[in-house]
């Protein structure tokens, strides 16, 4: 078998001692020489740098990634982590999560170091920062950053002079619903799913936060206000209560799942109501041909899912690096059609432009959440929600 | 790839002159194990079986210790804490969250009683009564059954109800979803009969339902053991005295089985309250329960103080109904009290 040199083993080869340079040429992987080779590299470059950043800027032997599961972690596996450890060497151990409380919660609660990538989407970036949860990134060591869309360059789900996500892919909730029940004709407005005819055929996802924002832009306000013509934030959050309200007697389901989603769509239990445009894609994928997505002309809720760092990784570095080389445009343009959603770079290709929540303007069209009006309302959204559920509202 | 074929070849070539090393090690360990230190420790407590009870006894109360109240007592203390900005726990001591949960949306001079949270553990508390006597009468003929029956496929009819468990709770309820969609199973059935049906998904019906077909070997079990050890000769004296077996029944093998009952009741309505599953997968909106109220306070809101101290009260509350039950059902007849 002959050692491939990659990036990993040069870097190591042309390392301050020569047993680093034997270990990499012997394709050992995680023993002990290997970690007494780094200790002697970072002694030797204390002079400019601190201890604790010299010591972290190499590769290390294996990187911690905290994914979401399912289809989203077979398109990262096939796209980004398994040519990752081909070219740099290095064994990515994977766990992965089906919601974002979950992580955020494993993250806070595990020992420090117990993951170096994670995933927070925009929803959850907010408190991950303010909790502490994600290490500032040191975008000198991200070589690809510039790829990045203009708008996610200063994005206002990140609190803070530091950048703490990259954002990797974005996409939209918007309109799912079928095409042999709903008539698109006329193109897609919120009110649909607020249609009497429909009466028991909507679904849509059960998140106070999305509840309030969509509902929102139905009624045309700007929902990182919530002011419209009522003149008052209090007059105007009333007007979008009295419309969720109105909305929950036609609601069947309020789903919290992307599985969720998929089976009250391709079981016809859903006929029109709130979906991620990349399940409906692979729902059509399947053959179900009549359900259809798009985003209505009110506009629909932006999301992205980024790449953080965790606190207190071990393996910063290589975290970074694993964040500039998903940035690359070739490894980018292939993840995003299997993951359904289009890039957050600028790297673009026919099927790029394909998915259903590709923007065209660069992401000028998107609308995203104010995490800091959503932080100081959340409480009262959630509570007023569960009311509204009860039917007590 | 590559790396995980180099290790296992690694593997491979120590284990070719691992036979020695071994050998030694395993005699390195006899001789260790054998040493009159050693033995003498064990012997000590064995010997007196004070210590050897109470080392065993201490065993399990470390682990509770450990596992069960330290985290508990986390819980507690979170719940006189707050939540600041993005979900981060602010360690300053407020009595509100209990105050927010017990009075929020009461208003004693209109009599308007819409508190979110005590209208939902209400809910719990009804839907663990109707799966609770839903599993008590479905599960009480076939324990009854499988208690007097005297056949050869005794082991496999028990197989039967234990069978469930090996298959994880989350698929058994979407195996539920399959039964009563819109698609499933139950319309197609009725359709067979011509009765029309649009499904009996997310509905209160559905979750009752589910929760009782998820729980019932927790009650058949119990109640199973203890009709298994009535002793036959007390209910063939009832006939020969003259007793109808409706009232043998009821005079001799229902009382004998109250214990059963009692545990069946209990664990049945203990693990219905707390669901969180069913509700979520299988209920209309508005069946929210008060484990999905926990979650969506602890994860979606980030508001670990207010979802620990609505925890605390669920646990007082389920306490409390706990030991009103058993004045007037005695659970140390059923768990053996030690008293007696």
């Amino acid at each position: 078998m002959i050692e491939k040199l990659n990036r990993r083993s040069f870097l190591k080869a042309t390392g301050a001692s020569a047993t680093v340079g034997s270990a990499a040429l012997a394709g050992c992987t995680g023993d002990g020489s290997g970690g007494t080779a780094e200790t002697t590299a970072s002694d030797g470059a204390e002079t400019d740098e601190t201890e604790t950043t010299a010591e972290s800027e190499e590769l290390s032997d294996t990187l911690n990634f905290y994914s979401w599961g399912g289809s989203t972690q077979e398109a990262l596996n096939e796209h980004v982590i398994e040519p990752f450890e081909e070219e740099y060497g290095v064994t990515v151990k994977q766990s992965s999560f089906g919601g974002q409380d979950k992580m955020l919660a494993n993250v806070r609660s595990s020992p420090e170091g117990s993951y170096d990538v994670i995933m927070p989407s925009t929803a959850t970036s907010y408190a991950a920062a303010k909790q502490g949860l994600v290490e500032p990134l040191r975008l000198e060591n991200i070589e690809t950053w510039s790829n990045l869309m203009p708008v996610f360059e200063d994005f206002s789900v990140d609190p803070g002079e530091s950048t703490h996500v990259a954002p990797l892919y974005y996409g939209t909730i918007g309109m799912g619903y079928n095409s042999d029940y709903v008539d698109d004709s006329n193109g897609l407005s919120w009110d649909l799913a607020f249609d009497e005819e429909f009466a028991g055929q909507v679904a849509i996802e059960g998140v106070p936060y999305v509840r309030v924002f969509t509902t929102a832009l139905k009624l045309g306000m700007d929902p990182n206000e919530m002011v419209g013509d009522a003149g008052s934030y209090e007059e105007g959050v009333k007007q979008v209560y009295d419309a969720m309200a109105e909305q929950h007697e036609l609601v069947k389901k309020y789903w919290t799942s992307g599985q969720e989603l998929t089976s009250l769509f391709s079981n016809e239990t859903a006929y029109v109501g709130e979906a991620w445009g990349g399940r409906i894609l692979s729902l059509q994928d399947e053959g179900y041909d009549n359900l259809k997505y798009g985003i209505p002309e009110e506009g629909a809720y932006g999301f992205t899912d980024t790449l953080a760092i965790a606190k207190g990784s071990k393996n910063r570095y290589t975290a970074e690096k694993f964040i500039e080389f998903a940035y690359r445009d070739d490894v980018i343009t292939n993840l995003a059609p299997d993951i359904g959603y289009p890039p957050a770079t600028e790297a673009t290709s026919s099927d790029v432009e394909a998915l259903p929540d590709f923007d065209p303007s660069g992401g000028e069209r998107l609308t995203f959440q104010d995490q800091a009006f959503k932080n100081e309302h959340q409480q009262e959204w959630s509570r007023t929600f569960e009311q509204i559920k009860l039917g007590n509202y | 790839m590559s790396n995980e074929q180099e290790s296992t070849g690694g593997v491979r070539t120590s284990s070719a002159e691992g036979g020695e090393l071994r050998e030694r090690v395993f005699g390195l360990r006899t001789a260790v194990l054998r040493s009159d230190a050693v033995t003498g420790v064990f012997d000590r407590i064995t010997g007196r079986e004070r210590v050897f009870a109470s080392v065993q006894a201490g065993f399990g109360l470390g682990w509770m210790l450990v596992f069960l109240f330290a985290p508990l007592l986390y819980i507690v203390s979170l719940s006189f804490w707050q939540r600041g900005a993005g979900g981060v726990v602010v360690q300053e001591f407020t009595l509100a969250n209990y105050e927010y949960i017990l009075t929020e949306s009461v208003d004693l001079a209109s009599l308007t009683f819409k508190n979110l949270y005590l209208t939902i553990l209400f809910q719990s508390l009804k839907y663990g009564v109707f799966v609770t006597v839903g599993a008590l009468l479905l599960g009480y003929v076939p324990a009854y059954f499988l208690g007097r029956t005297v056949t050869k496929w005794k082991a496999a009819l028990l197989l039967l109800v234990v069978l469930p468990f090996w298959v994880p709770l989350i698929i058994r309820y979407y195996a539920w979803i399959l039964v009563l969609g819109n698609q499933g199973l139950l319309v197609s059935m009725l359709g067979w009969v011509g009765i029309e049906a649009s499904g009996f998904l997310y509905t209160e019906l559905a979750v009752v339902s589910g929760l009782t077909q998820a729980l019932l070997p927790f009650m058949i079990l119990p109640i199973y053991n203890s009709v298994n050890e009535i002793d036959s000769s007390l209910i063939e004296s009832a006939k020969t005295m003259g007793a109808t077996p409706l009232r043998s029944f009821y005079e001799v093998t229902l009382p004998l089985t109250l214990p059963g009952v009692s545990a069946g009741v209990i664990l049945v309505f203990i693990l219905s309250v707390g669901s969180y599953m069913a509700p979520a997968l299988l209920g209309a909106p508005s069946n929210t329960m008060v484990a999905n109220l926990i979650e969506s306070t602890f994860g979606q809101n980030l508001d670990w103080p207010l979802a620990s101290a609505m925890g605390v009260v669920y646990l007082f509350v389920l306490f409390g109904l706990i030991s009103v039950f058993n004045r007037f059902v005695g659970l140390d007849d059923v768990f053996g009290g030690g008293a007696e």
